[in-house]
């Protein structure tokens, strides 16, 4: 037998079958029990709490997977490998982040989510009756304390062409056009105790103190042609805020945080958190970031603040070296008047925040240093040829003096000619007297002497130089 | 499958020329036995098993070509959280090439063809074995001790089954002996 025969036929041979074969079929079955295996996960639901089954045409929502753990039994919620699906003839459509577009017309249809080999539908309705007004702030009663957030899911009336009503979740096509409107429940005025945004079609009711408040929705009926306004819905914001602190915003550990970093260069940003501690009612202590809430202030301009944007931590900005800046903050009815549109915005005012009496209110406060720029890097120059830290550079041709420039790099990547800086040391650490002589009160000259070599040494706030000169004819 | 009824008669057929070229007489040829345990690794996206099995082989060379016949049978199965997998069996015949014949430290192309069941349990899902046909490709080195040249240590590093969302691939460490 002659394999050399042989071998391109069997060569070839395996190549056609490497090209052509795939039991994908098969492949299936455990590519799928891998992706359950992975997360641990044994069973799939839909969040009962978050689901909703009946949607007006053209609304939109998010659907979410639930799943359940076999180890721990913990329920979590399913962001990767999901894939959604709705039945067949749908007009609805859906993509495979569970985002559902409900279309132009009344259906029923199937909702699908396969995680693994793990498959879980409902049914879904997509109904033509209009929104006509809210009639509940939020599914089910919930209570809050000040400087707090709480997600709300307002319910409102819908009716159909048959004059039916329907009484659920309000849509997303309603959601955003809700104007809410605050007041005081004891006088009736435009409440600063909190305010309800929409982000995202998910309303949230954030408070900044005590109180009880009245909240209304004014939004266009879509039944009548005429902007609604609902019944009024009572709101107790209670007080059971124990202490408030402030950490960095990288902690974690919100019971034992502090703000350990107090210093501060300047033009660089810290990053604070206020931390709320509150008293749970079955009497434990709930420890929670509560900067989005809070009232921020600052006693002078050394240093500037501005709320991040998600608004979960205070950035603190240091403008002035040598400087300190304190930063306050409260939860509750402090002396400053604040603006309504701080209410929305975060309030962050550019004065100390005090308590107006210590009820319903708590307070504090933190210096910040701000130092000056670190410097990274010394660059220097002699008679106008860069030098290398430590590395001898020649110079040549007799010269008569040497000029030294130094020009400091800052953390900041700028940089600055500190020749004549009253922090920057030279000392003649080779060649003094025979090789070269510092001029007097002309910072970085020297006169030559001699041949040889001069070794100079400069320290700048931290950082120093070796130049390193050797002169020649 | 679309390629299953091929796949079969090629393996079919491969064990038959090896058979023949086993039971043949040809000079500078000579007949070998190898076994080893291998770590078969089912690797998908989302996460991989990996179950031992015994590799059992029996083989042809002459001079710088082999011909194989692997039968791989369960050692041990492997789980992920809950899922537990293990290989039954495997069957494989595979074609060596060994481009630097002459050097102790032997250089292996391999190209062949294996069928690999897989067995799977989940809680509350029906236990299940799949099984995935195709072509096989891979290296190997091995070397002879020198006080018993008939014997050698080998490696192998072979891709049993590639497929659009998951890879076979077999890791084995183990023995050789030519008669």
């Amino acid at each position: 037998m002659n394999f050399k025969k042989v071998l391109p036929f069997m060569l070839a041979a395996l190549f056609a079958f490497l090209t052509a074969c795939s039991d994908k079929e098969n492949e299936d079955n455990l590519v799928n029990l891998h992706i359950a295996a992975q997360q641990d996960i044994i069973s799939i639901s839909f969040p009962a709490d978050s689901t909703e089954t009946v949607l007006s045409i053209n609304s939109e929502f998010d659907f979410s997977l639930q799943g359940q753990k076999s180890q721990t039994q913990e329920v979590v919620t399913l962001s990767k490998n999901v894939q959604w699906s709705l039945s067949e003839n749908a007009s609805s459509t859906i993509d495979k982040n569970g985002h559902f577009i409900a279309s132009a017309n009344a259906e029923i249809i199937t909702l699908s989510a396969q995680f693994g080999h793990l498959v879980e539908s409902i049914e879904i309705r997509v109904s033509s009756a209009v929104f006509d007004r809210v009639i509940e702030l939020n599914s089910e009663v919930f209570s809050i304390d000040m400087c707090q957030s709480q997600n709300i899911k307002p319910i409102g009336r819908y009716v159909d062409e048959d004059g039916n009503e329907e009484i659920r979740p309000v849509d997303s096509t309603i959601i955003n056009t809700i104007e809410w409107l605050v007041r005081n429940q004891e006088d009736n005025i435009e409440s600063q105790r909190a305010h309800i945004e929409t982000s995202n079609n998910q309303a949230a009711v954030r408070t900044l103190s005590a109180g009880t408040i009245v909240i209304q929705a004014k939004a266009l009926s879509k039944l009548t042609g005429n902007v609604e306004t609902s019944i009024d819905f009572e709101q107790a914001i209670g007080n059971d805020l124990n202490s408030i602190k402030l950490c960095d915003s990288s902690d974690t550990d919100l019971l034992n945080c502090k703000l350990d970093t107090t210093e501060l260069e300047k033009d660089k940003t810290l990053s604070i958190i206020s931390v709320g501690t509150y008293q749970a009612t079955d009497g434990s202590s709930l420890n929670t970031n509560i900067s989005n809430n809070s009232k921020w202030g600052i006693d002078n301009t050394n240093a500037t603040i501005a709320l991040s944007a998600d608004r979960q931590q205070l950035n603190v900005t240091g403008n002035s070296e040598n400087t300190s800046t304190t930063i306050s903050v409260a939860c509750g009815d402090i002396v400053q008047s604040i603006a309504n549109k701080d209410i929305t915005k975060g309030v962050v005012l550019d004065s100390s925040v005090t308590c107006d009496n210590n009820i319903d209110c708590l307070a504090t406060t933190e210096e910040i240093k701000i130092s000056s720029l670190a410097v990274s890097s010394l660059k220097v120059t002699a008679n106008a040829n860069d030098l290398t830290d430590g590395q001898s550079f020649t110079l040549s041709g007799n010269p008569a003096e040497i000029t030294l420039v130094v020009t400091a790099v800052f953390s900041n990547n700028t940089s600055q000619v500190v020749t004549e800086d009253s922090n920057l040391a030279y000392s003649i650490l080779q060649g003094s007297g025979t090789v070269i002589e510092e001029q007097v009160d002309v910072d970085g000259v020297y006169t030559v002497e001699g041949f040889g070599t001069a070794e100079i040494k400069l320290d700048f706030r931290g950082e120093s130089f070796i130049a390193l000169l050797n002169i020649t004819l | 499958m679309k390629c299953k009824y091929n796949m079969k008669l090629f393996l079919y057929l491969s064990n038959l020329l090896f058979l023949t070229i086993f039971s043949s007489s040809i000079a500078n040829a000579g007949v070998f036995f190898a076994i080893a345990p291998a770590m078969i690794t089912v690797d998908t996206e989302n996460g991989s098993t990996r179950p031992l099995v015994a590799d059992i082989r029996l083989a042809y060379e002459i001079e710088k070509h082999q011909l194989e016949l692997a039968v791989m049978s369960s050692i041990n199965e492997d789980k992920l959280n809950q899922l537990t997998v293990d290989i039954p069996s495997i069957t494989s015949v595979f074609y060596r090439y060994s481009p630097y014949y002459e050097d102790r430290l032997k250089i292996h192309v391999i190209l062949g063809a294996s069928q690999i069941d897989v067995d799977s349990t989940y809680p509350n899902t029906a236990d299940s074995t799949d099984s995935f046909e195709g072509i096989s490709f891979g290296v190997g080195v091995e070397e002879a001790f020198i006080s018993i040249p008939e014997l050698k240590l080998k490696l192998d590093w072979i891709q049993l089954y590639r497929g659009d969302k998951l890879n076979i691939n077999a890791l084995s460490l183990g023995l050789r002996y030519e008669f």
